[in-house]
C-alpha cells in the first residue's frame, strides 16, 4: 500500500494526538506503552520513589560512614594505584599536618616522603600476594609533634573490584605511643626487679656463708669454752679438791675423839661428792671420747655415758664405719646425739632406744635415733631451751641446716619416735685451730736412793697441791718412805730408772709425756717396779689403758686415803718380796 | 465522518472502550473514574468494554492504542480517544461530548 501524504487535517489531529499522550505522560497517569511487539510498564511514581528512597539510603550511609570516617581516633586513607591519595579523613590529615583536601591526587612520597620507600614496599607486598598487611609498624616524627618521634602502627587492607583486580588500598594508622611506652617500661621494670632479685640473692649467698662461717666459729668457740672450762675444773678444781681430801684423811688419825673423826668424815665426804660432781661435769663438759675420729667410738661412750648417768639402755647399730676428722663436727654430733637421748628420756617414757650409725646412696651420714614411746611433740623443736649443756632441737636444726645437713622428725603418738640426722661428710674439714703447747715443767730436785725395809715411793704428778698432798699423808706413815717426787713423765722415767722405788704413784693425765707413756717406760725397764695409776678420771677405758701399759693397780684420786696407803703397801710389799735376795742398782 | 459532540439529546448512547494493562494502579484507577462518571451522567445508556492490552494486544495495535490506560468513545461517532487515569471529570465529560447535569 502506498503512503498517501497526510492532510493538515490529518496531521493536526495526530498533534493533537499526540498532545494527549504528552499530557497523560505529564499527569503520570500512564501504565504502559505499547510498542511494535512488546508492552512496556510504566511505574513512573514507583519507580520514583524506589529511586528517591535508595538515594535517600545511600545518602544516609554515606553520611553516616563519612561522620565515622571523619571522626575516628585512627588515621584512615584509601589510597590508589600509584600510592596517590583519593580519600583521606581529619585524623590523618592532622598527623601528616596537611589539610584533607591537598591530600587528594597526591602520592604518599609527596605527603610523606619519609615513610616513602616502606610504603612502596608494603603496596608491593600487597600487589604480589593479594593479602593485606596488619600491624606494620612505623616510628616518625609527625608533623604535629616533629621534635617528638612516635610509634605507629598501620593496617594495609587491599580493595579489589568484582573481577578481582585491585583497586585501591585502604590504610588504618593507629598511635601506639604509649602502649610501647608502656611496654618499654615494663621491660625496664621487669630488668631492674631482675637484677635487685640478683643482687638480692648475692647478698643473700653471702650471708647464708656468713652465718655458716659464724655457726662454725660459734662451734670452735663453744668447744673451746667447754674444754676450758673442763680444764679449769680438772686441773685446779679437782686436784686442789683431791689435795684437801689427802690433807683432811692425813688429819684423821690424829684426831682423838670419835667426834671430831665424825664432823672431819663428813667434810670429807662433802668433798667426794664435790669431786664426783666436778668429775660428771667435766665428762660432760668435754668428754674424752669425743677425741675419737670414730663416730662409732663417741657414740659408744654417748651409750655408756646415757646407761650410767640416766639409765637409759641404747643399742648403738654401726652399719658403717664413719671417722670425722673435724673434732668441731664430731663434739656437735655428739652431743646432739646425746641431746636426741636426752629427749628420749625426758618425753619417751620408755628406757631403752637405739642410735644407727648408716652412709646413704649419696654418701651422706645418716644418724637415727630411735624410741618406741609414746610420741613426742614437734612443736618442742621450736622451744628454746635455757642456757646450759643442752643446746635444744631448733638450735641443732639450725646448725645442721648450716652444715647443709638436715633433721627429720618422724612422731607417732605411742608408737615411737625417729630423728633422723642427715649431713654431707664432703666440706666438713677441720678449720684451723692453733693449738697451745705448754712449756715443760721444771726439773725437780734429785732426791737420793734410800733402800731399806721401808716401802719407797715415788710420787709423780704434775699439780703441786696434789704432790704435796700425798708426801704429806705418805710421810706420816712410818713404813713409807716418799724417795722423791716429779712433775710430769719425762722426769718421772728418769727419777723411778735413778733411784729404783718400790712403788710409783703414777698420775695418768700430765702434759708431755703423760701416765701411760711414763708407765710403759718405767715398766718396760723396771718391770719389777710396781707402778699405781692415779687419777681423777677412773674410766673404764683410762683403767684398761693403764693396766695395758703396765700398772699394777689403780687408785682414784677421790678415793680415800686409806685404799691410797693400802695399794701402795700391797705393792710395795710384793716388791720388796720379789726383790729380797739382791736389790740391783740401775746402770746410770 | 459525523461529529456529533455539539448535541447530546438526553438520550443518546454512548459506547467506550477502555484500554488496561492488567490490574495496573492507573488502569484500574480509569476503570473506576469511568464507570463512577457513566453511573453519574449517563446512567442506562451507556456500554464499556475494556481491553486488556496483554490480552487483545492486537486490538491495540488496530486502535492505534499506543498507550494505557486509554478511552475510546466508539458511539456516538467520531471516535474520541482520550489518556489518563480519568480522575478531572469535567475535562472528560467535555472530552467525550456527556453534557453536565
Amino acid at each position: 500500500m502506498a503512503d498517501t501524504k497526510p492532510t493538515y487535517e490529518e496531521l493536526e489531529a495526530r498533534l493533537v494526538e499526540a498532545e494527549k499522550i504528552i499530557e497523560a505522560i505529564r499527569a503520570e497517569e500512564v501504565d504502559a506503552v505499547i510498542g511494535k511487539d512488546k508492552i512496556y510498564l510504566i511505574r513512573l511514581k514507583e519507580m520514583e520513589k524506589a529511586v528517591h528512597e535508595s538515594q535517600e539510603e545511600a545518602r544516609e550511609r554515606s553520611a553516616e560512614i563519612e561522620a565515622i570516617y571523619n571522626s575516628a581516633p585512627v588515621g584512615l586513607c584509601f589510597l590508589g594505584p600509584d600510592l596517590r591519595y583519593i580519600r583521606v579523613n581529619q585524623r590523618l590529615a592532622d598527623i601528616n599536618g596537611i589539610p584533607v583536601t591537598d591530600h587528594i591526587g597526591k602520592t604518599v612520597h609527596e605527603i610523606v616522603p619519609q615513610l616513602a620507600a616502606r610504603a612502596e614496599e608494603i603496596y608491593q607486598h600487597i600487589c604480589q600476594s593479594g593479602k593485606p598487611v596488619f600491624n606494620a609498624e612505623f616510628k616518625w616524627a609527625s608533623a604535629s609533634e616533629p621534635h617528638l618521634n612516635r610509634h605507629w602502627n598501620e593496617h594495609w587492607s587491599p580493595i579489589k573490584n568484582v573481577n578481582g583486580d585491585l583497586v585501591g588500598i585502604n590504610v588504618a594508622v593507629h598511635d601506639i605511643t604509649e602502649r610501647k611506652e608502656a611496654e618499654d617500661m615494663l621491660q625496664k621494670a621487669q630488668e631492674r626487679l631482675e637484677e635487685k632479685v640478683a643482687e638480692r640473692t648475692t647478698r643473700l649467698d653471702l650471708l647464708t656463708e656468713q652465718l655458716r662461717e659464724l655457726t662454725m666459729q660459734l662451734m670452735v668457740t663453744e668447744r673451746n669454752e667447754r674444754q676450758r672450762i673442763a680444764g679449769i675444773l680438772h686441773d685446779e678444781l679437782q686436784q686442789f679438791l683431791v689435795g684437801a681430801k689427802i690433807r683432811l684423811e692425813s688429819l684423821y688419825q690424829s684426831l682423838n675423839s670419835e667426834d671430831e673423826q665424825g664432823k672431819l668424815d663428813k667434810s670429807i665426804q662433802l668433798i667426794v661428792e664435790s669431786l664426783k660432781m666436778s668429775r660428771s661435769l667435766t665428762e660432760e663438759l668435754a668428754p674424752k671420747a669425743m677425741e675419737h675420729e670414730s663416730l662409732g667410738k663417741i657414740f659408744e661412750w654417748v651409750c655408756d655415758f646415757m646407761g650410767k648417768m640416766h639409765n637409759l639402755k641404747v643399742e648403738l647399730v654401726l652399719d658403717d664405719e664413719i671417722e670425722i676428722r673435724n673434732g668441731d663436727i664430731r663434739l656437735f654430733l655428739g652431743q646432739s646425739v646425746r641431746e636426741l637421748l636426752f629427749n628420749v628420756v625426758k618425753h619417751s617414757g620408755v628406757d631403752a632406744a637405739r642410735i644407727r650409725l648408716s652412709r646413704d646412696k649419696k654418701g651422706l651420714l645418716q644418724i637415727a635415733v630411735s624410741d618406741q614411746g609414746k610420741g613426742f611433740d614437734p612443736s618442742l623443736i621450736h622451744e628454746t631451751q635455757p642456757l646450759g649443756t643442752h643446746f635444744g632441737l631448733f638450735s641443732m636444726q639450725q646448725r645442721l641446716s648450716f652444715l647443709e645437713g638436715s633433721m627429720k622428725v618422724e612422731t607417732t603418738q605411742d608408737k615411737g619416735t625417729t630423728c633422723t640426722l642427715t649431713l654431707p661428710l664432703e666440706g666438713i674439714e677441720p678449720p684451723e685451730v692453733a693449738e697451745e703447747s705448754t712449756p715443760p715443767g721444771n726439773p725437780s730436785e734429785t732426791i737420793r736412793a734410800h733402800k731399806g725395809s721401808r716401802i719407797h715411793v715415788l710420787v709423780v704428778d704434775d699439780h703441786e697441791v696434789i704432790r704435796e698432798a700425798f708426801i704429806a699423808l705418805l710421810e706420816k706413815e712410818p713404813d713409807i718412805k716418799v724417795l722423791g717426787h716429779a712433775e710430769d713423765g719425762t722426769q718421772a722415767i728418769e727419777m723411778a730408772l735413778r733411784l729404783i722405788p718400790d712403788v710409783v704413784l703414777m698420775d695418768i693425765n700430765m702434759q708431755e709425756t703423760d701416765g701411760i707413756e711414763a708407765t710403759r717406760a718405767i715398766h718396760s725397764a723396771l718391770p719389777e717396779v710396781q707402778i699405781i695409776g692415779l687419777s681423777i678420771d677412773d674410766s673404764k677405758a683410762t683403767v684398761e689403758r693403764m693396766y695395758a701399759s703396765g700398772a699394777c693397780g689403780f687408785v682414784g684420786k677421790d678415793c680415800g686415803s686409806a685404799d691410797v696407803l693400802a695399794a701402795i703397801r700391797e705393792h710395795g710389799l710384793r716388791h720388796k718380796r720379789r726383790n729380797a735376795p739382791s736389790q740391783s742398782l740401775p746402770l746410770m | 465522518m459525523n461529529y456529533s459532540s455539539d448535541a447530546d439529546s438526553g438520550n443518546e448512547e454512548f459506547a467506550f472502550q477502555l484500554f488496561v494493562a492488567g490490574e495496573e494502579r492507573h488502569s484500574d484507577e480509569a476503570k473506576q473514574n469511568l464507570i463512577q462518571i457513566c453511573e453519574s451522567h449517563i446512567k442506562g445508556r451507556y456500554e464499556i468494554q475494556v481491553v486488556d492490552v496483554f490480552k487483545s494486544f492486537d486490538l491495540a495495535l488496530e486502535n492505534s492504542i499506543f498507550l494505557t490506560p486509554a478511552l475510546i468513545r466508539i458511539s456516538p461517532r467520531p471516535q474520541i480517544t482520550i489518556y489518563g487515569t480519568l480522575s478531572d471529570t469535567e475535562k472528560v465529560l467535555k472530552a467525550v461530548g456527556i453534557e453536565g447535569n
